[in-house]
């Protein structure tokens, strides 16, 4: 069933075997979407909750999807949102500034045992913090999911010469960074 | 998902940041084991105990709501009937009025009722009715029937109050 795409998948979802399809949707997607959950929140057990609501969010909405746009620029859409909302949460729920927000996520990746990286790439994901919040996603969809500008244009709904800019700017302020010491 | 030309990366890259050309891309997260191969069961899981919770609390969540909705009435009610007497005040007394004069004459009529004054309209005012079909206090005289016959007839059937109403009425 794997060679499914994902109209069918949505045809199956909405023609008598939603619980199959909505299995088979999640086995295609899920690693794209911790994977990107995870680069924003570095918490291992934050991004699996993430992870959760965004599934069930798709569950919970998946009749409404009319296959306009593609399924995991949608399944993105949602996940991005989700772990954006669960960082301003954490931010309120811990009077803690933004500054702070991304100082402690930093502080994370010292401790997170599940962060198997070198000093190169703990460096470079310490950089990648630094950035404002959308500049962030924007380069973490570009250099780690190689995904297309119009395509995250359809995920942010920014336009893909604004992405290329962001994009542009991100990645100097990486460089600028990783050359610093 | 459709992935962007590594060509068109790389080149990308190197325009814009060309430090950055030779930094890691591998990644350096790790998931423990067999995550991926249990999310999704997992997930299953939420989502079906979600749809048994839903289940379960319908009734009572409809019970809160008809709870809710008839505190709600009551008070809507409370206060329209409030500002309706607030408002209506001399209406109300008004037809209370009326209402008491009537009830008042009405008992009062009861009261002094005397059966033997319809009888006497029956006998005296209204002899020419007797030889008549007429009906008289709602009863049918019969030609065959002797007067003493007549009265009893009407002792056990007449009903006198529609004309008491209607004398009460006239009085008023």
């Amino acid at each position: 069933m794997d060679h499914l795409d994902d109209k069918e998948l949505l045809d199956m979802f909405k023609s008598g075997n939603p619980d199959y399809a909505f299995n088979l949707i999640m086995r295609k997607y899920q690693q794209n979407i911790y994977w990107h959950v995870r680069r924003l929140l570095i918490d291992h057990d934050d991004s699996n909750d993430v992870v959760q609501n965004v599934f069930l969010k798709v569950w919970e909405n998946l009749d409404d999807f009319r296959g306009d746009a593609k399924m995991y620029t949608w399944l993105y859409r949602i996940a991005t949102n989700e772990a954006l909302s669960f960082l301003k949460k954490k931010q309120k729920r811990f009077f803690i500034p933004l500054v702070d927000v991304e100082e402690s996520l930093a502080n994370k990746l010292e401790s997170d045992q599940y962060f198997k990286g070198d000093e190169i790439q703990k460096k470079l994901q310490k950089a990648i913090l630094k950035l404002p919040e959308k500049q962030r996603i924007i380069f973490n969809l570009r250099y780690f999911d190689e995904m297309k500008y119009d395509d995250m244009s359809e995920i942010l709904g920014t336009s893909t010469g604004a992405l290329k800019a962001s994009y542009h700017i991100a990645a100097k302020k990486i460089e600028e960074f990783l050359k610093s010491g | 998902m459709e992935k962007e030309k590594p060509d068109i990366l790389k080149k990308e890259l190197l325009d814009q940041a060309p430090g950055m050309s030779n930094a890691p891309k591998d990644n350096p997260f790790e998931v423990p084991k067999d995550y991926f191969e249990n999310l999704p069961v997992r997930i299953q899981q939420l989502k079906n105990s979600r749809t048994q919770r839903s289940h379960r609390t319908i009734w009572g969540y409809s019970q809160q709501k008809v709870l809710a909705y008839a505190a709600a009435l009551a008070v809507l009610v409370s206060f329209g009937l409030s500002v309706f007497f607030l408002t209506h005040d001399d209406d109300i007394n008004d037809l209370a009025g009326i209402e008491d004069d009537y009830y008042e004459s009405y008992f009062s009529y009861i009261a002094d009722y005397d059966e033997a004054h319809y009888y006497d309209v029956v006998l005296n005012e209204e002899n020419d009715i007797l030889d008549s079909e007429d009906i008289f206090f709602g009863v049918m005289w019969e030609e065959d029937m002797e007067e003493d016959e007549y009265f009893e007839y009407l002792l056990d059937n007449m009903d006198i109050y529609p004309y008491l109403l209607e004398e009460i009425a006239d009085n008023n």
